[in-house]
C-alpha cells in the first residue's frame, strides 16, 4: 500500500475507493498476491517513467506534446487528477500495456519493470477513477436522444405513426454511440424543439373526425380493367383473374397499388398471388411507399416470397401515414425500361417473361379500434363529440344537430373533442394516471399537484377542456422528469433500473409490466433481473435495439452514405443494399435469440442469406467451372426472404467482417482503402482506438509519389517510424479485406476505367468488367505472425477470443449505460470476459452479464 | 403598391405575453409606424432586388443606417494551400488556381496566410475553429470537453439587432461549430428547405392568436423546466450540477428565442424571388448544395432577417459531377484530402475545392452587386471563410486557409504572416468583431489585434 502511504492526506473517499476496488479484484490467489506486491511498489511508476519515457517525453519539446514530468508531479500531489491528467495517464497505461510504448526502435524495459509499472499504475488509476464514480456516478446526467424521444412518444401515446425527429437537432455521437451522456447537451434549440414535437404528437393523438377506415379489395382483373390500355402499354397481361406484371413498373406513375391511407395508423395488406415463367422458382414481392410529392425512388417497407405454382396469400402489417399507398411489385424483376426494350417485337406474354401475378389485393385499416389507443391514453373513456356539441353541453344550451356524414371541411371547422363530465375532476383523474407513466416512476405529490393546478388554472382561464389538457400534457412532455434519466449517484433504484433496461433493449420507455416489476422490488435480485431481461428479449421491441445498436456499432446507419459508381459496379442495386443490411441485422438478432457465440462476429459457419446475396457472394450449388451461365446456375438460397444458411467451407463469408454491408460502409462507394477498413476493424471489432496521427510532426506526410500499388504506398507509411507505430496495428486488417470490393464482392483484381482487351468475367454475374492489377493477399499481424488470406486472418483473430469478447462487452456497456468504459470498470469487464469463457461466449449470456454488472446497476 | 400597404397594415404588434425585459419596449423602438409607412414608400422607389419587400420595406429606415453583419463559413478539410495562397503579398498578387475564382471581387477580400489557433490539431479541432479555445479544453473530447463562445454567438449576443432571428447556425459539420458563452453547442439547421421555410414561408393554420397563446405557454413551460431542474440538481454530483447550470443557460436562450418569435409572429415573412426548394441536395451534389445555401444566406441578409450567420459545409463524400468530367478527377473528399502529395489524389481534391471556391466567389459577387443603403450588401457584411485544418493530409491546424471579405474593411489582397510562427486567428477575430460594431478588446486566445485590415 505504498502509494496509499505516500498520499496519507488524500481525501477519505479516495481511500474508501481503494478498499472497494481491491475487494472487487477477481484475481486468483497467487496472482493477487503478486499484483498486490507490485502495486505496493511506490517507486515503480517513477522508475519506469524516468528510464523508459523521459528520453522522448520530457520538457516543452517532448515527443507528441506529451511531457511526463508534470504528470508525475500530479500523481504525487494530494489533490485529485484533473480529467486531462487522468486521460493522459490512461493513455500512457494503454500504450505501454499493448507494448506500443516504448516504441520498437527504442531500448525495451525489463519485463519486471514493465509489469511493476503497469500494476502500480493500474491500482492507482483504478482508485482515482472509482472515487469519481462514487461521488458523481459513472454516467453523467443523461437526456433522451431524439430516437429515444420519438420512441417514447410512440410507446407512451400508443400511436405508431408520428415522427418528430425532424424537429430536433442531430445528436452527437461519443465513444461510438449517440446514447453517451456527455455528448448530449440540451441547447435552446432542443427546448424549443421539444415544445413543437410535443404539440405535433398530441394533436395527432386525438382524432379530429371519425376514422375514415379503409376496407378495400380488388382482383387483379378489376385493377387491370380500370386502366386496361395503360396496363397493356406497361407490358402487363391477364392470367385468369390475375394481373401479370413482368417489371417493377414505375411508381408512382404506373404501379399496382392499394388506395391511399385515409389516416395515420397501422394497416394490414394482403396479396393473393404467385409468379410465373421462373422455372419453378419463387420471387419476392415488395411492399413499398413512394415518398409523397417527391416522385423519388420508393422506400421498401417489407418483402415476402411468392411461390411459382399454387397462388399463396401473404399478409403484412405496415405503418402508413395519411395519404400513403402501398405499391405491390415484383422486387427483383427488371425495371420497366428494360422490359419495354425487350418487347418491341413480341409481347412479354408471348415471350413468357417472368412475371408477378397479383390475383387479389386487399388493405384494411387503421387496425386500431375506435377511439384510438392514443386517445384513450390521454382522455380515458371520455366521449368524443364535435366541438359545437361539447360547447353546448358545457353551457347547458340545446345540442346542435350534426350530420354524421358531413364533409372534411365541416369536420375541420367543428372537430371532435373530448367531452368532460366534470372538467376539473376529469383533469385530475387523467393526469394522475398519465404522469407516472410519462415520468417512468411514482410522482411525488407536490409535483403531481403542480400539473393538476396548471390544468385547473387553464380551465379557470376559460380555455376549453381539451385545450387546457393539451397544454398541460405538453408541459409534461417537456419536463426534465420526462426528458432526463432520473439517476442519483450510487446504486440505482428499481425504477431507474427499469428505465435503463427498457432504453437498452427496447430503445423506449418501460411498459406497465416492467414498471410493476420494478415497483415490487424484483429488479433488485439477480434472478428477478434475469427473468425480466428474458421477457424483454422475447418482445418484438427488441428489434429497435438490434437496429440501433448494429446501426452504430457496425455503421449500418451509413449504408446510404455512398452511391457506388454506376459504371464500375453495374451489378449493384437497391435489392442488394437492403438485403445486405438485413443480413447483418438478422445475424445479430439470431446470435441474440439462440445465445450464439460472439466469436461468430469474426467467423461463422452460417449466415443469413437470400438469393440476391447468394449470387453476390458467388454461392451456387454447381461449381463455377460448370458450363452453365450464371442465370442458369442455382444459388444456394432461392427467393428474397433471408434465412439462416450453412456456408460452404470455402465461402469466405463467415462473420460480419465479410458481410457486404460492412464492406460497403467501410468503402467510399467506388474505392476501398486498407487504412480506413483497418482502422474500422481495430475500433469496432478489436476494441483498439487507433490514436489520431500526431499533427505537425516532421515526416508525418510521407511522400508517396511514384508508389504504384496501394501496398507500395502503405509500405512507405510503415517505413516511417512515426507512422509505423500505429499503421502496423491498422493496416493488416485492411490488407486482409483487400480482396473485397466497394460493394462487398470478392475480387482477385481491381476494376479500373476500361482498357480495351483487359476485361475479365464475373462468374457470379456473367458480366465483363475492366481488369486492373491483381489484388495481393495476405500480410503480417502486428506481432509478426503472417497470414495468407482472409480465412487465415480470421483464424488468427480467433486465437484471442477474449479480445473479441471484451470489445463487444465494452460496446454494449457503453451503449446501455450512456458512459464509455472508465478505468475503474476494467475489473468488471475482465470478470465478464472470464465468465463468458465457460458460457461458450453466448451473446444472450453477455447481455445478461452486462445487465447484472455494477456498471449497469449504478448511476 | 396595394401589396405593400397590406403588409404594413398587418404589422400591428400583438402583445399578449407580458413584456420580456430584453426586448426594446414598443415606445422606444427606433422607428414608429409612421416612419415605416414613409420608409415603405421610399423602398418602392429603390431598384427591386430579387425579393419583394414584405416586412423588410418597413425596415428600410434601419437599412439606411447601413447595418453591420457577420457571416462565418466553416469547412472541415481546408484547402490545398499551394493552390490557394499566392507567392506575393499585397493586392498585386498573381491569382492562384483557387483565387482565380475570386477575381471578379479582387480588392474586396483578403486571403490571410500564416494564421492559426495555437496548439490546435486534427479533425476534432473543428469545434474550436470559431471559438479559438485553449486547445487542452477540447483536445480529449471523449473525456472532457469545455468549449468557449464562438465568434458568431459572441457578436450576435452583443449587437442583438431587432431582426426576426438573432442569428442563424446553418449547414452541416462533423462537430458543432457554434457555441454559447456557457459552452453549450448550438446545433446547425442542416436542411436548406427548413431554413428557407423558417425565413421566408408563412403558414400557421392556427392563426396568429393561437400562435401567441402557444408562445406564451412555451414561456410557462420554460419556467416549469427551470423549477423542476432546480430540485433535480439537489441530489446530483458536482459535474451534473454543472450540466444543470448549462441547462439553465439554454432555458434563458430559449426564452429569448420565444420572445423574438412573439414579437415577429404577427409580421408576415418577406417574400423572395427564389423558388421554394423542394428537396435538400445531398452532400455529393456539391454545386447544388453550396449554391442553395449561399442563396439562402444572401436573401436572409438582404431581407434583414438576421445579422449573424454561421454556415458550415460538411465533407462532400464522392462528389456528383457532370458526366463530361474525367472520372480520374473524381474521388472521395476525405480520402483525397489525405493525399500524401500523390498528384492523382490532389487532382481529385482540387475538383471539389474548385467547385467550393467557385461558388464562394459567385456568392461574394452577388453580395457585391446587391445595392443596399449607400453601398452594397457585401460592404455591410464581414465574411470570414476558414477551416480548422491547414493541411488535412497531415492533420495540421497550422497555416489555416482564411479569407476575409467585405464589411467595409480595407482589403489588402494577400496578407501573409509568418508560416512558421503563426499569427493568432483570434487576433483577426477581434478585428472582425470590432468591424461589426462590437466593442471587444479580446476574444478566445487573442493576444492582440490584426491591425493590417
Amino acid at each position: 500500500m505504498a502509494r496509499r502511504c505516500t498520499h496519507a492526506d488524500r481525501p477519505t473517499t479516495i481511500r474508501l475507493g481503494l478498499v472497494i476496488c481491491l475487494a472487487a479484484m477477481t484475481l486468483s490467489g497467487s496472482a493477487e498476491d503478486r499484483a498486490m506486491a507490485e502495486a505496493d511498489d511506490a517507486g515503480a511508476i517513477e522508475r519506469f517513467v524516468n528510464s523508459s519515457c523521459m528520453n522522448c517525453h520530457d520538457g516543452p519539446a517532448a515527443e507528441a506534446g506529451l511531457d511526463m514530468e508534470p504528470l508525475l508531479t500530479a500523481l504525487g500531489r494530494p489533490q485529485a487528477l484533473d480529467s486531462h491528467e487522468m486521460s493522459q495517464w490512461e493513455r500512457a497505461f494503454e500504450r505501454v500495456e499493448r507494448g506500443e510504448m516504448p516504441p520498437a526502435d527504442a531500448e525495451q524495459p525489463a519485463a519486471d519493470s514493465r509489469r511493476g509499472f503497469l500494476a502500480a499504475l493500474a491500482a492507482d488509476l483504478a482508485v482515482r477513477s472509482r472515487a469519481v464514480q462514487i461521488a458523481e456516478g459513472r454516467t453523467a446526467l443523461r437526456r433522451l436522444n431524439r430516437v429515444e424521444y420519438e420512441n417514447t412518444l410512440r410507446d407512451l401515446l400508443e400511436m405508431p405513426a408520428p415522427s418528430v425527429q425532424d424537429l430536433l437537432p442531430d445528436d452527437a455521437s461519443t465513444a461510438g454511440f449517440d446514447t453517451v451522456a456527455v455528448g448530449l447537451g440540451t441547447s435552446a434549440m432542443h427546448l424549443v424543439g421539444y415544445q413543437e414535437a410535443a404539440e405535433r404528437a398530441l394533436r395527432a393523438a386525438v382524432p379530429d373526425r371519425p376514422f375514415a377506415t379503409l376496407q378495400w379489395s380488388a382482383t387483379g382483373r378489376e385493377i387491370f380493367e380500370r386502366q386496361a390500355e395503360a396496363y397493356t402499354a406497361w407490358n402487363c397481361w391477364l392470367v385468369e383473374d390475375g394481373l401479370a406484371a413482368p417489371s417493377r413498373l414505375r411508381p408512382p406513375y404506373n404501379t399496382v397499388a392499394t388506395p391511399a391511407a385515409p389516416a395515420d395508423g397501422c394497416y394490414r395488406v394482403r396479396v393473393l398471388g404467385n409468379v410465373i415463367n421462373t422455372e419453378g422458382k419463387p420471387l419476392p414481392v415488395s411492399f413499398s411507399i413512394t415518398r409523397e410529392g417527391s416522385g423519388e425512388s420508393e422506400t421498401v417497407l417489407a418483402w415476402r416470397d411468392l411461390p411459382a405454382d399454387e397462388p399463396k396469400t401473404i399478409e403484412v402489417d405496415l405503418v402508413l401515414r395519411k395519404g400513403q399507398r402501398v405499391d405491390v411489385l415484383g422486387w427483383t424483376l427488371p425495371d420497366w425500361g428494360t422490359v419495354r426494350g425487350k418487347t418491341k417485337e413480341q409481347t412479354a406474354e408471348a415471350q413468357g417473361l417472368p412475371a408477378l401475378v397479383v390475383r387479389r389485393l386487399e388493405i384494411e385499416g387503421p387496425l386500431d379500434s375506435w377511439p384510438p389507443a392514443s386517445y384513450r391514453t390521454l382522455f380515458g373513456d371520455l366521449p368524443l363529440a364535435p366541438e359545437s356539441v361539447a360547447k353546448a353541453i358545457a353551457t347547458g344550451m340545446a345540442l346542435p344537430k350534426v350530420n354524421e356524414r358531413r364533409d372534411d371541411k365541416a369536420w375541420q371547422a367543428d372537430p371532435l373533442v373530448p367531452v368532460p363530465i366534470d372538467a376539473k375532476a376529469d383533469a385530475t383523474r387523467l393526469l394522475r394516471r398519465f404522469l407516472p407513466r410519462a415520468f417512468r416512476r411514482p410522482v411525488p405529490e407536490p409535483l403531481m399537484a403542480a400539473y393538476v393546478a396548471e390544468a385547473h388554472a387553464a380551465i379557470d382561464d376559460g380555455l376549453p377542456f381539451h385545450d387546457a389538457m393539451r397544454e398541460t400534457y405538453r408541459s409534461v412532455l417537456c419536463s426534465p422528469h420526462f426528458l432526463l434519466f432520473a439517476e442519483r449517484p450510487g446504486h440505482l433504484d428499481g425504477h431507474a433500473v427499469a428505465t435503463r433496461l427498457a432504453y437498452f433493449l427496447w430503445r423506449g420507455p418501460p411498459d406497465d409490466q416492467l414498471t410493476a416489476t420494478a415497483a415490487a422490488g424484483k429488479l433488485a435480485t439477480a434472478s428477478g433481473l434475469r427473468t425480466e431481461v428474458e421477457r424483454m428479449l422475447a418482445d418484438p421491441r427488441v428489434g429497435r435495439f438490434v437496429e440501433d445498436f448494429t446501426g452504430q456499432w457496425l455503421d449500418l446507419r451509413k449504408i446510404d452514405a455512398t452511391t457506388p459508381d454506376a459504371k464500375l459496379y453495374r451489378e449493384f442495386d437497391s435489392v442488394l443494399q437492403k438485403s445486405a443490411v438485413q443480413e447483418t441485422q438478422l445475424f445479430f438478432a439470431e446470435l441474440l435469440r439462440c445465445d450464439g457465440s460472439v466469436l461468430d462476429v469474426v467467423d461463422s459457419r452460417w449466415t443469413m442469406l437470400n438469393e440476391r446475396l447468394a449470387r453476390h457472394y458467388d454461392l451456387f450449388l454447381e461449381s463455377p467451372a460448370g458450363l452453365r451461365s450464371p442465370e442458369k446456375r442455382t444459388p444456394l438460397v432461392i427467393g428474397g426472404e433471408l434465412r439462416r444458411t450453412t456456408l460452404p467451407p470455402a465461402s469466405r463469408r463467415g462473420g460480419v467482417l465479410t458481410h457486404a454491408s460492412v464492406l460497403k460502409v467501410t468503402a467510399d462507394g467506388t474505392r476501398t482503402s486498407p487504412v480506413v477498413r483497418g482502422a474500422w476493424v481495430c475500433s469496432r471489432i478489436l476494441g483498439i482506438e487507433p490514436p489520431a496521427p500526431p499533427a505537425n510532426v516532421p515526416n508525418i506526410e510521407p511522400d508517396i509519389r511514384g508508389a504504384t500499388t496501394i501496398r507500395e504506398q502503405l509500405a512507405r507509411h510503415r517505413s516511417d517510424a512515426s507512422c509505423a507505430s500505429c499503421h502496423r496495428l491498422i493496416d493488416p486488417a485492411g490488407f486482409a479485406l483487400e480482396t473485397y470490393d466497394a460493394i462487398g464482392g470478392w475480387r482477385d483484381f481491381y476494376r479500373t476505367a476500361a482498357k480495351p482487351g483487359h476485361n475479365a468475367l464475373l462468374a457470379n454475374y456473367g458480366r465483363w468488367v475492366p481488369r486492373g492489377p491483381d489484388v495481393e493477399q495476405g500480410d503480417r499481424m502486428p506481432d509478426g505472425r503472417p497470414f495468407a488470406d482472409i480465412d487465415d486472418y480470421k483464424r488468427l483473430l480467433l486465437e484471442d477470443p477474449d479480445a473479441i469478447t471484451r470489445n463487444l462487452a465494452t460496446k454494449l456497456v457503453t451503449f446501455a449505460t450512456g458512459a464509455p468504459i472508465q478505468f475503474a470498470d476494467r475489473d468488471e469487464i475482465d470478470a465478464i470476459v472470464v465468465g463468458m469463457k465457460s458460457q461458450d461466449y453466448g451473446l444472450r449470456t453477455l447481455v445478461h452479464a452486462v445487465v447484472q454488472s455494477r456498471m449497469f446497476q449504478e448511476k | 403598391m396595394s401589396h405593400h400597404h397590406e403588409v404594413i397594415e398587418s404589422h400591428g404588434h400583438l402583445a399578449v405575453c407580458p413584456p420580456v425585459p430584453w426586448t426594446t419596449p414598443p415606445t422606444q423602438r427606433p422607428f414608429a409606424r409612421r416612419d415605416m409607412l414613409r420608409a415603405g414608400a421610399v423602398a418602392i422607389g429603390l431598384p427591386l432586388l430579387d425579393f419583394f419587400c414584405g416586412r423588410r420595406n418597413a425596415m428600410a429606415a434601419d437599412r439606411a443606417a447601413n447595418p453591420r453583419r457577420l457571416l462565418l463559413v466553416g469547412r472541415p478539410l481546408g484547402y490545398h494551400a499551394p493552390f490557394l495562397f499566392p507567392e506575393k503579398q499585397g493586392l498585386s498578387y498573381e491569382a492562384t488556381r483557387y483565387l482565380a475564382h475570386l477575381e471578379p471581387v479582387r480588392g474586396a477580400f483578403t486571403a490571410v496566410s500564416g494564421i492559426s489557433h495555437p496548439g490546435h490539431s486534427h479533425h476534432h479541432s473543428e469545434p474550436g475553429l470559431f471559438t479559438g479555445v485553449d486547445w487542452e479544453r477540447i483536445a480529449h473530447p471523449d473525456r472532457e470537453f469545455r468549449n468557449s463562445v464562438s465568434l458568431d454567438q459572441f457578436v450576435a449576443e452583443r449587437i442583438d439587432a431587432e431582426t426576426r432571428y438573432r442569428n442563424l447556425v446553418l449547414g452541416k459539420s462533423n462537430w458543432p461549430t457554434s457555441w454559447t458563452a456557457k459552452g453549450a453547442a448550438v446545433p446547425p439547421e442542416n436542411r436548406p428547405t427548413a431554413a428557407f421555410q423558417m425565413l421566408f414561408l408563412d403558414g400557421d393554420p392556427g392563426g396568429v392568436a393561437a400562435e401567441m397563446r402557444r408562445i406564451c405557454h412555451g414561456h410557462s413551460i420554460l419556467d416549469r423546466v427551470r423549477e423542476e431542474a432546480k430540485t433535480l440538481g439537489l441530489d446530483l454530483g458536482a459535474d451534473d450540477r454543472r450540466r444543470i447550470d448549462l441547462l439553465f443557460s439554454s432555458i434563458r436562450e430559449a426564452e429569448h428565442v420565444l420572445a423574438r418569435s412573439e414579437s415577429w409572429a404577427s409580421s408576415p415573412k418577406p417574400k423572395v424571388n427564389l423558388p421554394t426548394p423542394t428537396r435538400d441536395p445531398s452532400a455529393a451534389e456539391v454545386t447544388e448544395r453550396e449554391r442553395l445555401w449561399f442563396d439562402i444566406v444572401r436573401l436572409a441578409f438582404a431581407t434583414d432577417s438576421t445579422r449573424v450567420i454561421l454556415l458550415s459545409f460538411g465533407e462532400v463524400g464522392t462528389p456528383k459531377v457532370p458526366a463530361d468530367v474525367n472520372p480520374e478527377l473524381v474521388g472521395n473528399h476525405h480520402d483525397s484530402s489525405h493525399h500524401g502529395l500523390d498528384e492523382s489524389k490532389i487532382a481529385k481534391l482540387a475538383t471539389i475545392e474548385d467547385i467550393e471556391m467557385h461558388e464562394f466567389g459567385r456568392f461574394l459577387e452577388s453580395m457585391q452587386t446587391t445595392a443596399e443603403g449607400d453601398g452594397t450588401l457585401l460592404d455591410h457584411t464581414v465574411v470570414v471563410s476558414a477551416s480548422n485544418l491547414g493541411n488535412a493530409s497531415a492533420h495540421s491546424s497550422q497555416n489555416l486557409p482564411v479569407i476575409v471579405a467585405g464589411g467595409g474593411l480595407k482589403h489588402v489582397g494577400h496578407l501573409a504572416f509568418d508560416r512558421t510562427k503563426n499569427q493568432r486567428l483570434c487576433n483577426l477575430f477581434v478585428r472582425v468583431a470590432q468591424q461589426v460594431g462590437v466593442d471587444a478588446e479580446s476574444f478566445g486566445t487573442s493576444d492582440g489585434i490584426v491591425s493590417e485590415l
